[in-house]
């Protein structure tokens, strides 16, 4: 036990997991994007057309894996924050902090995709129903998060007090999951788990969810790298690195 | 199946075109803006260098010379 806390210790110093976030991110990257235009053209180009909704159902290859992101990009930032707040790891808060805006991000393109699939199923862009309002809610769970970050001038202190507001804003995401099945809404029920989809539908929409969970996993390196160099601006390895780096 | 055919997306092409033109900028936004603010935040540390070094060579000059001191500390 010892051994291994010294290893996480040595390993997830900000040094050494800026390089190693450095080079796995190529890793997550590429497959990332191929599996993305794989199941984009896929969806678009090779899915048939639904009976019902016509092409409009293709709106659902990027609507769900971008709702499932949402949910899975708080999770994730949940875990990292509870990390952080126990036992005070550095890279475990900016891992925490890193998450907010991709999963801001996922969240408002689940809001503007749906939107723009309501429109001409439902006959509106928006409606109050619960789905809908927790998913919007979460949207400023994110917001606020990124917010109260920015507001402390302490960079560590600011990444706490935030991390507990995610661990307190956990409390939407099964309100946002089971909002179907609790009250009755609009938005449609689950659709993947329970109804049989046809593969030629079902594939395309599991390899985009795939490419945005690669995805996902570049940009929290990219952004924790970030945060590491703007945090540790003044220790010997960030300007060792400055200095090295082709001013380009 | 023709190119209008396709970008019509059976009267639907708006809604759809929308959608992904939308999730196309957020994702190039997302995995493009870190790249760019990382050349950033190297050439503030860089700069930041240089001022700290020409502080300390003001105060080595000023202890030599005899005159006023003034510590790089102070500002």
């Amino acid at each position: 036990m010892n051994r291994l806390m010294r290893w996480i210790h040595i390993k997830g110093s900000p040094e050494n997991y800026y390089r190693l976030a450095g080079r796995l991110i190529p890793w997550f990257a590429i497959p990332g994007l191929l599996l993305l235009v794989t199941g984009i053209v896929y969806g678009l180009v090779f899915a048939p057309p639904d009976y019902q909704q016509g092409d409009a159902y293709r709106i659902i290859f990027i609507h769900v894996p971008s709702a499932w992101m949402s949910l899975f990009i708080y999770l994730g930032m949940s875990v990292a924050a509870a990390i952080a707040l126990i036992w005070r790891i550095k890279v475990a808060e900016l891992t925490a902090m890193a998450c907010a805006p991709i999963g801001a991000v996922f969240t408002a393109l689940t809001l503007l995709t749906g939107s723009l699939w309501g429109k001409p199923m439902w006959g509106t862009y928006w409606e109050w129903d619960a789905r809908m309002t927790s998913e919007l809610i979460l949207l400023f769970i994110y917001l606020a998060i990124m917010g109260l970050y920015q507001a402390i001038e302490d960079r560590r202190k600011a990444a706490r007090a935030a991390s507990l507001l995610v661990l307190v804003g956990l409390v939407n995401i099964p309100i946002i999951h089971y909002s179907v099945q609790w009250w009755s809404t609009l938005h449609q029920g689950v659709t993947v788990l329970d109804r049989k989809m046809d593969p030629s539908m079902l594939w395309p929409l599991l390899i985009v969810a795939v490419a945005t969970k690669l995805i996902f996993a570049t940009n929290l390196l990219q952004r924790t790298r970030l945060l590491l160099i703007s945090t540790e601006s003044r220790k010997r390895w960030v300007r060792e690195m400055a200095k090295t780096e082709t001013p380009s | 199946m023709s190119l209008s055919e396709f970008l019509n997306m059976g009267g639907y092409g708006f809604f759809v075109w929308w959608s992904y033109g939308l999730f196309a900028i957020a994702i190039l936004w997302l995995l493009l803006l870190p790249r760019i603010q990382k050349r950033f935040r190297l050439k503030e540390v860089r700069q930041q260098i240089a001022l700290e070094q020409l502080r300390e060579q003001r105060a080595g000059k000023s202890s030599i010379s005899g005159s006023q001191s003034s510590s790089p500390e102070s500002d």
